[in-house]
């Protein structure tokens, strides 16, 4: 299964957002693979043990991958950081 | 001499009204044990963890909005024609095809089978039934109607949502195609055009359908014929198809479809600026049917719409939408839209279809003033909270703090357990309101006539009969009666 489909079938999207999409109860995660002290091992770990309020998803090693590989794939589509943009007079944004 | 007279068992309109409140209850539950996680984390986690409860929270009360939209399009179109709908087979069809899904959808949240995406989270093969389903609405709407020509406003609507939804519904499915499924950003694109335009298609239905009820109430048609009406038909329907793009202001996506619907978003000020100038013929229309349920809910919405367009029309300013973007305003404005709109708009035409006598809704008219007051005034204490918690997310995103985001979410528990607390307020208050409705519901028996006219026999609630109505009688609480809208 791709890792889009495993993100989709646990649902991530009910806790967690990509570009600020998606539900409140934990963090943006669009750009997770790439932030400072975050990355792979991150993910893994948070996947696997979970949080008080996260589940632990048992996932096998190949369905992990994926969505790590997913994660990278959603990171290397652009920045979510709000900061980021430029406010213009007329309303309007500048950025990515 | 009276023929026997034979239990009903033709589907009709009203059960779809029954179906949506049952959904609307359900809803309301998982939403207080959601808002429940929020507070108390790890609450029921081993069970029901809040990637079920979010979708089993969403869909109940999505499919609320759905199917009291359809009952309501379906009795109104029965009511404006004069007469059946083309095929009440197609109806019964329509509704146990509905039925049978929401349960499969709602089962396979509890049992943690997921595979879509957001507000559609099921496996993707249940978009089957639902697109057959609103085929078989969509063909019946049609046939019923049969033709535009010379229609008022409301019957426009009800087609555009009809017609409408059917295909985004189905674009919204896109995403399975590799092409779309492959690109992060093309996927997300048309999922939130799909999404925009799928509510817009929706709150045709809605709109139409409070057009006709305001129509019933007042005796004058002349509004659903008259060129204000067709020109914020088109207003309405010019955003549902291009303003989406306010969803994904910070999406790296072309610009000019940013500024696309950051135009077409700010056309939205025309139907603020006309309901401010409206605004004291409004309160002189307020005093004269006031008594009428009906009319408390359509009151009540409207000063939800103006409220809800002021935060929608702010949020949808790119600058702004920086800060309020990925925050609980959203949440507030989702909220804020779907039940102070939708679901009071909703209320209004259930109360009006299910609660057409009088008599014994005057009964519980205490309780349903009780449940007014208690739902509109716990429903603003729960944005106030949303918005309250956005903006201190706002503050945490935008700013340079170096708090994590654990420690930013234990900031934000004073707002939630407000949130929780006026949420439970809300159900309570919705409870009052349904109560009677359920009540009526069931003690109401249409029966048929094997001459083939129907008799609809309506029980006192201490068990006396009371004397035939005619149908589609607008009643006021009070007893006095409102001249009948006369059909051509």
């Amino acid at each position: 299964m791709s890792g889009k489909m495993i993100w989709q079938s646990k649902n991530c999207t009910a806790c967690h957002q990509i570009y600020g999409l998606g539900g409140f109860l934990g963090p943006d995660l669009t750009n997770i693979y790439s932030a400072k002290g975050k990355g792979p091992a991150y993910i893994r770990a948070f996947v696997m043990a979970g949080t008080p309020t996260m589940p632990a998803f048992q996932l096998k090693e190949v369905e992990l991958t994926a969505l790590v590989e997913y994660l990278r794939h959603v990171d290397s589509s652009g920045k979510a950081d709000p900061k980021q943009f430029k406010v213009n007079y007329d309303g309007t944004i500048e950025g990515q | 001499m009276m023929e026997r007279l034979k239990a009903n068992k033709v589907s009709n309109p009203e059960q779809f009204l029954m179906v949506g409140l049952i959904l609307l209850l359900l809803g309301m539950l998982f939403g207080i044990i959601g808002s429940l996680q929020y507070v108390l984390p790890g609450f029921l986690k081993s069970h029901l963890s809040f990637e079920k409860i979010r979708p089993l929270h969403v869909s109940s009360v999505v499919f609320w909005i759905l199917m009291a939209a359809m009952g309501s399009v379906l009795s109104y179109t029965k009511t404006f024609t004069g007469k059946e709908l083309f095929s009440t087979r197609l109806l019964r069809i329509q509704l146990w095809i509905f039925i049978g899904t929401i349960l499969l959808i709602l089962g396979s949240y509890l049992d943690g089978t997921f595979g879509g995406r957001e507000y559609w989270e099921f496996p993707p093969l249940l978009s089957l039934p639902i697109i057959m389903g609103w085929a078989i609405f969509a063909i019946n709407y049609l046939k019923s109607i049969q033709s535009l020509r010379n229609q008022p406003v409301y019957v426009w609507m009800w087609m555009t949502g009809v017609v409408g939804f059917l295909f985004i519904f189905v674009e919204s499915n896109l995403w399975l195609l590799p092409y779309f499924q492959q690109d992060i950003i093309r996927d997300m694109t048309v999922q939130w055009k799909s999404y925009g335009s799928l509510v817009g298609c929706w709150n045709m239905l809605i709109y139409g359908s409070a057009i006709f009820l305001m129509e019933k109430i007042s005796g004058d048609q002349t509004y659903g014929q008259s060129k204000m009406a067709f020109a914020l038909y088109f207003l309405g329907l010019f955003n549902l198809f291009f303003n989406w793009s306010h969803h994904i202001y910070t999406l790296p996506i072309n610009v000019n479809i940013k500024h696309i619907g950051y135009l077409v978003s700010m056309t939205e000020l025309l139907i603020l600026g006309r309901m401010i100038y409206k605004w004291k013929g409004s309160l002189t229309e307020a005093q004269r049917f006031k008594h009428l349920i009906p009319f408390q809910f359509l009151w009540a919405a409207d000063i939800w719409i103006l409220l809800n367009l002021i935060l929608a029309i702010l949020m949808s300013v790119p600058a702004i939408n920086i800060y309020t973007h990925g925050t609980h305003v959203t949440v507030a404005h989702v909220m804020g839209t779907t039940i102070g709109i939708n679901t009071m708009l909703l209320m209004a035409m259930c109360f009006d279809i299910l609660a057409r006598d009088h008599h014994n809704i005057l009964r519980f008219k205490r309780q349903i003033t009780s449940g007014h007051l208690v739902v509109n005034g716990s429903l603003f204490v729960f944005l106030v909270a949303l918005v309250g918690a956005g903006i201190q997310r706002s503050r945490w995103q935008m700013g340079n703090e170096l708090i994590s985001f654990s420690e930013m979410m234990g900031n934000l528990v004073p707002y939630f357990v407000t949130f929780a607390i006026a949420g439970l307020f809300l159900f309570a208050g919705f409870s009052l309101l349904i109560y009677p409705l359920l009540r009526l519901f069931m003690m109401k028996g249409s029966t048929y006539l094997s001459n083939g006219t129907v008799n609809t026999n309506k029980l006192r609630l201490d068990g006396h009969k009371l004397k035939k109505k005619p149908l589609n009688k607008p009643v006021a609480a009070d007893g006095d009666t409102i001249k009948q809208l006369k059909l051509d």
